[in-house]
C-alpha cells in the first residue's frame, strides 16, 4: 500500500478528461451504440 | 443512473463484490466515479463547485487507480439482469475504459492486443505465414484423425458460407475449428475462411476504444464481402458476435450487409435439427457441464444453441447452478483473463463463485462457448486444483461426430 501511495503518478494532459465527458454529454457514438442495441440483454 | 435507488441488488449479484464485499468492488461506487466526472464538465452545478473548489478529477488526483477500478468491472451485465430500473453498469465501466484508453492507462496486455489487431488483423500478432502453417497442420490432424481428406478451404470465393473463428481456435485450440470443419463437410456445407481475416475477436469492444472496435469489424466485414459468402458464421467468441451481430448489422455503421450473420452455435445447432449431423455421444462419455459466457448469453441471448449441441454430441450433460441467461461471470471477462497482472484478482475475487460452482459440479469436463472463458475457467481449475477438464463446445462436437 505505502508503496502505492508513493507510485509517481501518471502526467494525463490537461483537459483530456473534460473534453471527453463533454463529448459523451453531447453524444458519444459508443454509449449511444450500446443503447440502441435492438436485443442485446434478452432477459 | 439517476434513477439508482441504492437498493444493492447490483452488489448482491455482482461476482466481483461476492468476492471482495467492501466500498470498492461495489458496482454503484465504480459507476460513481464516471458519472461524477460526467457531471463535474457537463452539469452547471459540477462546473460550478469545481471552479469555486479545483477539485481533481480522480480520487486521490490517481488516473491510474481510475484505470484500474474500471478494470475491475467484468462487464458481464449480471448487475443489469437484476437491478429493478435496469442500470447497466457494464456500460458506465466501458465509458470509463474509453477515458482510461484515452489517457493511454489500458492495460499493456489489451493494448498491445488491439494494436496488433491493427498491425497484422489477429491480436496475437501472428504473421501470415505463421496462420497459413497453423491451417496445413490442423488439416494433417483432421486426415490422420478420420482418414478422410476434410479441406478447410481459404479465400475461396463464392462459398456460400464464410467462417470466422477467433484466433485463438486456430493458433491454440484447434479442436474447435476441427469441429467447425467437421460439420462443415459432413453437411455438405460450401465454405470458406479468409487468409485476411482470420481472427474473429474484438479487443476494441473490450477496452472501450471505439476506433480500433470498428476497425477490427470492418476488416471482416470486408473479407466476407470480398468473398462474396452469403453467410458469415462466427466462432467461439462472444465480444467480436455481439458487436458484429447486434451492434454492426441491419445498417447501423456499414450499411445493409450483403450478408447473414450467425454464430457457430446456431449454425451447428440447426444442423442438427434438420438432421444432417450424426453425432455419437458415447464418444463424449463423461459428464459435461456448460458455463454460459457473458457476451453469448447476457450480451446475444444465445443459452438454447450450445446446449442443444451439448446434450447431441455428450452422454451425460449436466446444468451448471444458476445457468442461463443471468450466469455468473468466470471472472475473466470484460478482457481481464488476458491479463497475468490481475490473476490474483481473478483467481480469489472475480472468479471466487465461479470456482465454488467448479467445485460443486460433479462434472468432469467444463465446456463453455467463449476463448476468454476458456482460458479463465483454465487456470481456475488448476489453481485450485480441480482435476476438470476444459473444453470449447466444438471441441465436443469435433470427439462426437460421426464422418
Amino acid at each position: 500500500m505505502a508503496e502505492e501511495q508513493n507510485r509517481e503518478k501518471k502526467y494525463i494532459p490537461p483537459g483530456i478528461v473534460g473534453t471527453y465527458m463533454r463529448r459523451i454529454g453531447e453524444s458519444d457514438p459508443f454509449v449511444r451504440e450500446i443503447q440502441d442495441e435492438p436485443s442485446a440483454l434478452r432477459l | 443512473m439517476d434513477t439508482c435507488t441504492k437498493c444493492g441488488i447490483c452488489a448482491q449479484e455482482c461476482p466481483v463484490y461476492y468476492g471482495q464485499p467492501d466500498k470498492r468492488m461495489h458496482p454503484v461506487e465504480r459507476s460513481r466515479q464516471v458519472i461524477r466526472l460526467y457531471k463535474k464538465y457537463t452539469t452547471f452545478w459540477g462546473r460550478f463547485w469545481s471552479t469555486i473548489f479545483d477539485t481533481p478529477d480522480f480520487e486521490d488526483d490517481d488516473a491510474e487507480l481510475f484505470g484500474e477500478r474500471m478494470y475491475e468491472c467484468l462487464t458481464c451485465r449480471r448487475c443489469a439482469a437484476f437491478c429493478p430500473v435496469g442500470i447497466d453498469h457494464s456500460v458506465v465501466s466501458r465509458v470509463g475504459r474509453s477515458l482510461v484508453d484515452l489517457m493511454g492507462l489500458t492495460p499493456p496486455a489489451l493494448a498491445q492486443g488491439t494494436k496488433n489487431s491493427f498491425e497484422t488483423g489477429n491480436l496475437e500478432g501472428a504473421s501470415t505465414e505463421a496462420f497459413l502453417d497453423a491451417i496445413g497442420f490442423i488439416q494433417e490432424e483432421l486426415k490422420e484423425e478420420t482418414g478422410v481428406d476434410i479441406p478447410i478451404p481459404l479465400d475461396k470465393e463464392g462459398a456460400e458460407v464464410f467462417f470466422l473463428p477467433p484466433s485463438g481456435d486456430v493458433l491454440v485450440y484447434a479442436e474447435n475449428l476441427m469441429g467447425m470443419a467437421k460439420v462443415f463437410y459432413a453437411a455438405g456445407i460450401d465454405w470458406t475462411m479468409s487468409s485476411r481475416a482470420y481472427d474473429g475477436s474484438n479487443f476494441g469492444f473490450t477496452t472501450g476504444n471505439n476506433f480500433s472496435m470498428k476497425y477490427e469489424n470492418k476488416h471482416y466485414v470486408n473479407a466476407c464481402e470480398t468473398l462474396g459468402a452469403k453467410v458469415m458464421v462466427m466462432g467461439e467468441c462472444g465480444h467480436a458476435y455481439r458487436v458484429m451481430k447486434f451492434m454492426a448489422s441491419e445498417g447501423r455503421w456499414w450499411g445493409e450487409l450483403s450478408f447473414e450473420i450467425t454464430s457457430g452455435f446456431e449454425y451447428t445447432a440447426e444442423l442438427i435439427r434438420e438432421g444432417r449431423l450424426t453425432l455419437d455421444p458415447s464418444k463424449n462419455a463423461e459428464a459435461v457441464t456448460y458455463h454460459d459466457s457473458c457476451q453469448f448469453a447476457a450480451g446475444c441471448g444465445i443459452v438454447d444453441e450450445p446446449r442443444e449441441i451439448l446434450k447431441a454430441a455428450c452422454a451425460d450433460f449436466r446444468e451448471m447452478p444458476e445457468g442461463g441467461y443471468t450466469q455468473w461471470c468466470c471472472g475473466g471477462g470484460g478482457g481481464l483473463s488476458a491479463l497475468r497482472s490481475v490473476r490474483e484478482f481473478r483467481m480469489h475475487i472475480s472468479g471466487k463463485k465461479k470456482a465454488e460452482q467448479m467445485r460443486e459440479t460433479d462434472a468432469k469436463i467444463v465446456s463453455t462457448s467463449c476463448l476468454q472463458c476458456r482460458t479463465q475457467l483454465k487456470e481456475i481449475a488448476r489453481y485450485h486444483k480441480m482435476p476438470l477438464k476444459i473444453t470449447g463446445v466444438h471441441e465436443l462436437v469435433n470427439n462426437a461426430i460421426v464422418i
